[in-house]
């Protein structure tokens, strides 16, 4: 549910950017959530609808929401993967670890803070936890169309 | 285009908080920790409203000294800090318990913006951070975030290669015109029996706070029986002698 709070630091987000550069209403604005997140895209796009209708300059603007899927490279052993590849066995190692939300749901620590799949996730191939994330992490305002 | 909301979303969240009080260190080992949840478990017995945020991504160990195993809970806005002994608290270790914490670069950077910009304090009159040792990337993106709010409490040990390193840290605190409040120096003396025994020989702690203009110097004791205490999982302020020194630097960071 912290897809909310996400929004309002979007909103934040633009209309300091807005504020800077003199914009008087921005059009339309890219986002780009990467898999790992494990975002609900609806409910941030509901978020984003709600909240930006209390700002003037951003009243009418068109949110486009892309998701960028998670590639995982191991340093040590060179293999690729992605995160369907490693669903099952992430959730069982963090099944200990979920969190409850206000109503009742449990989410993986990772829905807060996706970097913290290091502390959860090894390379399927070699088991080292020596690896890189090669996309799908990022949570960024990609590309803004705006008017003066 | 790279706009990173999480920084709004930072803001938002630390609104609430008066005043940070950054405890940090060059060196590992110094007892850092200690003082740090020391210090927000007497500001709280003061009557100050006080969180405490473990930062030390790779060996928390405040929630060793406070005994606390609960996690926190979502809502809206993100992530509540448990309550332990009467403290807003918050660390990764609540989120990953004793898994391996192989965070490196970039993560790192991004891992300690998360958790400000999902962690909702309470009205809070000081959230105590402890810092790891060093100057990495969670220092520096703590500055970042809490410059215009926080000062520091720098501690060290009288050993040359501790002061040496602090060295470092200083300036940078500096650079940044972050307010360093009072430089500590733990295990600074052991009593024994009448005597006051100086472990690491004559301290230059006095040269080190003249020379970065620092008003205070707050030297601890070594006291065998605070790790008593936490092996017996009791609070540190039952230790007198350790209650009457963190007190002292309570004074100091609430002058």
């Amino acid at each position: 549910m912290h897809e909310w709070s996400i929004a309002e630091g979007i909103i934040r987000t633009l209309v300091s950017y807005a504020k800077e550069r003199g914009l008087r209403r921005l059009i339309e604005v890219e986002i780009s959530v990467g898999e790992l997140s494990m975002l609900d895209v609806g409910i941030l796009e509901e978020a984003l609808r709600m909240l930006s209708e209390e700002e003037k300059m951003l009243r009418g603007a068109k949110f486009t929401i892309k998701t960028k899927p998670v590639l995982f490279r191991c340093n040590i052993c060179g293999s690729k993967w992605t995160l369907r590849d490693m669903k099952s066995s992430l959730e069982k190692e963090a099944q200990e670890y979920l969190l409850e939300d206000e109503e009742g749901g449990l989410d993986l620590p990772l829905h807060y803070m996706p970097d913290l799949v290091y502390a959860f996730a090894r390379c399927p191939n070699c088991g080292s936890r020596d690896f890189e994330i090669e996309q799908g992490r990022e949570l960024i305002v990609e590309k803004i169309t705006s008017e003066r | 285009m790279y706009l990173d909301p999480r920084y709004e979303m930072a803001k938002l969240k630390l609104g609430k908080v008066k005043k940070a009080i950054l405890v940090a260190s060059g060196k590992g080992g110094v007892g850092k920790s200690l003082i740090a949840t020391s210090l927000a478990l007497i500001l709280k017995e003061k009557g100050f409203k006080v969180g405490l945020l473990d930062l030390d991504i790779h060996g928390p160990s405040t929630n060793l000294i406070l005994r606390v195993r609960k996690k926190p809970t979502g809502d809206r806005k993100g992530l509540k800090p448990i309550n332990a002994n009467g403290l807003e608290y918050m660390s990764l270790t609540l989120l990953v318990g004793e898994k391996p914490l192989a965070f490196r670069g970039e993560t790192k950077e991004k891992l300690v913006l998360s958790i400000f910009a999902e962690t909702s304090w309470d009205l809070l009159d000081f959230l105590v951070v402890d810092l790891p040792p060093g100057t990495g990337d969670e220092v520096v993106v703590t500055l970042r975030l809490l410059r215009e709010k926080a000062l520091a409490v720098v501690v060290t040990i009288p050993s040359i290669l501790s002061l040496n390193v602090v060295r470092r840290l200083l300036r940078l605190l500096t650079d940044e015109k972050i307010l360093i409040r009072c430089l500590v120096e733990n295990m600074s003396y052991l009593r024994y029996g009448n005597s006051v025994i100086e472990l690491f020989g004559r301290s230059e702690a006095y040269t080190l706070a003249e020379e970065f203009g620092i008003k205070d110097v707050l030297k601890l004791p070594l006291n065998p029986e605070l790790e008593e205490l936490l092996r017996r999982g009791e609070s540190p302020l039952l230790s007198q002698e350790w209650k009457r020194c963190m007190s002292r630097l309570a004074d100091l960071v609430t002058s």
